[in-house]
């Protein structure tokens, strides 16, 4: 929790000192535009997050995403009811299933199996649309992205929504308290009773329905839908997760977390992109930035870095035995 | 019986016979397979994938991940193709500053898992980035061409016989067999399948990965100067579909992810399984659409096919004498909570 807080400082300091860096920056409009972005990271990485919370990955979701963006243009915009959100939303759940099915029943390696659905999907998608993607953007989803509500943008009610609904959902409900379980120990928590195979095939389910979701978002946010429009989140997704503190063997994390990282990742991106540095140094920062986070939530190299001081301190000429490693 | 079982539970098999099966199609789809041209064309394509592939292999084996495949073999691609110069020393020095790259993505990799004990997964992907945006500095737009010693030269024949893509494969086969059989690879696969087992007899575990992903980076970049020699030119953002294909080859090939068990022989077959494939629906006149879907169904289906000859092949043994048995290719029992990603 002390490391969320930490994050949480630094990306509150970052904003208004961005201003140092360009005075275009730092302003509320910036600020507003960093949390309309971070919402829809925010929503992936409750899906991932909760699929890195059982030890598992997820990497499906970028085709997931530009499958259910290609649909919301081809399908919602033509006929904008309920039943076609839930028809695309339906299409998701399925892929969450079969990839919950090929990782708790056939046993298949979530890495393998949600790489290989990665490929199908992408390929359903590219030959759905023969390589142009029909249709428009469905007005209400724009409305509902770029419009104000006591001139603040929707998004960012979404965003503090979402973290409040993550953060109740992975924290305080069944379902969450057993994706801990069965993150941290699944022989355990299949001897105390919970039913793993359905908590697995949940997550992933929870996952391809957020990626979805997110797609139609990254539609009203983006004017548009193209067939590459996930693929930025392959990476984020995971990194958004790893950097709010969950740890990637699962059973460890705050959905709060997520969300901060979300927010601070934004935040880092955009004021790198501001520096006017090109585009390959921003990534590489960015590539820095996620390795230095997560160094330092290694409690291993707290104390190794300690551990020469507090020897110092104690005046102790041979300390305790160097780790086996 | 036993041969059969032994043979059920070793992955390269398994992708061995897809391999056949998937070349057999193959010949009937097209006229001019068993020419001498398109074997020499099939080794080009498979080459950096199989040398990619074994590096991975190594590093899997003993229970890491390593996504920063994509980003060393771009950066080699585009060192290659921004400062080859005209004349082969140049070139030459260029290629050693790529393999250079490599080994120094590789031995960030290495410290970052093996001495700072960051989550493997989480360092690669962390490296990947840093590597794509380097790339993205020594060369913003795709463009340049790489110097004629590996483009024709790497895809073409030694004395009009003998494809250089050829001695590679062989190359990857021979060195993963004396590694196997050496102390190293031993390390390696009882680093993979207990850690804590294999430091208590004395394994310095940490200098053991430390090397692992020192010579996968340097596999990877050599991977990126043969992908260079097909290509011809230089991609900053030509990374992902590759580093998937790796992945897949090393999956088909029955290596287990999370460690101690596999071979690079099974990820070589399988790199040729994903290459013939292409080659396949190609001749079968399949549109490029729909390639993603077939080698996804692939990949799923070969690791599933493994899972369940691994079955057959143990389920008997449970009942006879547990005798000991070699951990290194056939596969032991694993308890469900090993299972995850690691």
């Amino acid at each position: 929790m002390g490391y969320v807080v930490c994050l949480l400082a630094t990306t509150l300091i970052m904003m208004p000192a961005s201003k140092l860096i360009s005075p275009s920056l730092g302003s509320w409009s910036t600020v507003s535009a960093i949390l309309v972005v971070s919402s829809m990271l925010t929503l992936i990485g409750f899906g991932q997050g909760l699929v890195i919370l059982v030890g598992e990955l997820d990497l499906s979701l970028p085709s997931t995403i530009s499958l259910a963006g290609v649909l919301t243009t081809a399908w919602l915009s033509v006929t904008p009811t309920a039943v076609t959100f839930l028809q695309i939303i339906g299409i998701a759940a399925v892929i969450g299933l079969v990839n919950g099915v090929g990782v708790a029943v056939l046993k298949v390696p979530s890495f393998i199996m949600t790489l290989g659905s990665q490929l199908i999907i992408a390929g359903i998608a590219l030959g759905y649309t023969k390589g142009t993607v029909p249709g428009t953007t469905p007005d209400f989803l724009a409305s509902l992205m770029l419009g104000r509500w006591f001139d603040i943008p929707i998004p960012i009610y979404m965003l503090f929504m979402m973290a409040a609904l993550g953060t109740l959902i992975q924290r305080y409900t069944t379902f969450g308290r057993r994706l801990y379980a069965v993150g941290s120990n699944r022989a355990a928590a299949d001897v105390a009773g919970v039913r793993v195979t359905r908590v697995v095939v949940g997550a992933f389910v929870v996952s391809a329905v957020a990626a979805a979701l997110t797609g139609m978002l990254l539609v009203g946010y983006g004017g548009g839908a193209t067939l590459g429009m996930g693929d930025a989140y392959f990476l984020s997704s995971i990194a958004v997760v790893v950097v709010g503190g969950s740890s990637i063997l699962g059973g460890r994390g705050s959905y709060l977390g997520t969300v901060v990282a979300a927010i601070f990742l934004t935040t880092i991106s955009t004021l790198v992109q501001s520096l006017g540095i090109s585009q390959g140094w921003q990534t590489f920062i960015y590539g820095f930035l996620i390795i230095a986070v997560v160094g330092l939530l290694n409690k291993e190299l707290y104390s190794r870095m300690l551990r020469p001081l507090r020897r110092l301190v104690e005046g102790k000429g041979s300390g305790a035995p160097a780790s086996l490693g | 019986m036993s041969t059969i079982k032994k043979a059920l539970s070793n992955g390269s098999v398994i992708a061995f016979i897809l391999l056949t099966a998937i070349y057999v199609v193959y010949m009937y789809s097209s006229i001019d397979v068993l020419t001498i041209e398109n074997a020499t064309d099939l080794l080009n394509n498979v080459a950096p994938l199989v040398i990619a592939a074994t590096g991975l292999t190594l590093v899997i084996i003993s229970g890491g991940y390593d996504l920063s495949i994509g980003g060393v073999v771009v950066l080699a691609n585009v060192i290659l193709a921004t400062h080859s110069g005209t004349t082969v020393q140049s070139g030459l020095l260029a290629m050693a500053v790529a393999l250079g790259a490599g080994l120094l993505v590789g031995a960030i990799n290495g410290v970052l898992v093996a001495y700072l004990e960051v989550q493997s997964i989480a360092a690669t992907l962390a490296t990947f980035i840093m590597c794509s945006g380097i790339a993205l500095v020594i060369m913003p737009s795709p463009g340049g061409n790489v110097p004629e010693f590996i483009s024709p030269g790497l895809n073409s024949t030694i004395g009009g016989a003998l494809p250089v893509s050829l001695l590679v494969v062989g190359t990857c086969i021979l060195g993963w067999l004396v590694l196997r059989r050496s102390r190293f690879g031993v390390y390696i696969y009882a680093l993979g399948s207990d850690e804590r087992s294999a430091v208590q007899s004395g394994i310095r575990a940490a200098s053991v990965k430390f090397r692992v992903f020192l010579g996968a980076g340097l596999l990877y970049a050599l991977a990126g100067v043969m992908l260079s020699a097909q290509t011809a030119s230089g991609d900053p953002n030509g990374s992902a579909l590759f580093m998937v294909l790796v992945f897949a080859a090393v999956a088909i090939g029955g290596t287990r992810f999370g460690g101690g068990r596999g071979s690079a022989i099974g990820s070589i077959v399988g790199a040729g399984v994903l290459a013939v494939l292409q080659k396949m629906l190609f001749a079968l006149g399949v549109s490029t659409f729909y390639t993603g879907i077939v080698q996804g169904a692939v990949l799923i289906l070969a690791v599933l096919l493994g899972q369940v000859s691994l079955l057959v092949a143990q389920r008997p043994r449970a009942a006879e004498t547990p005798a000991p048995r070699d951990d290194r290719d056939a596969g032991a029992p694993v308890p469900a909570a090993q299972r995850g990603t690691s």
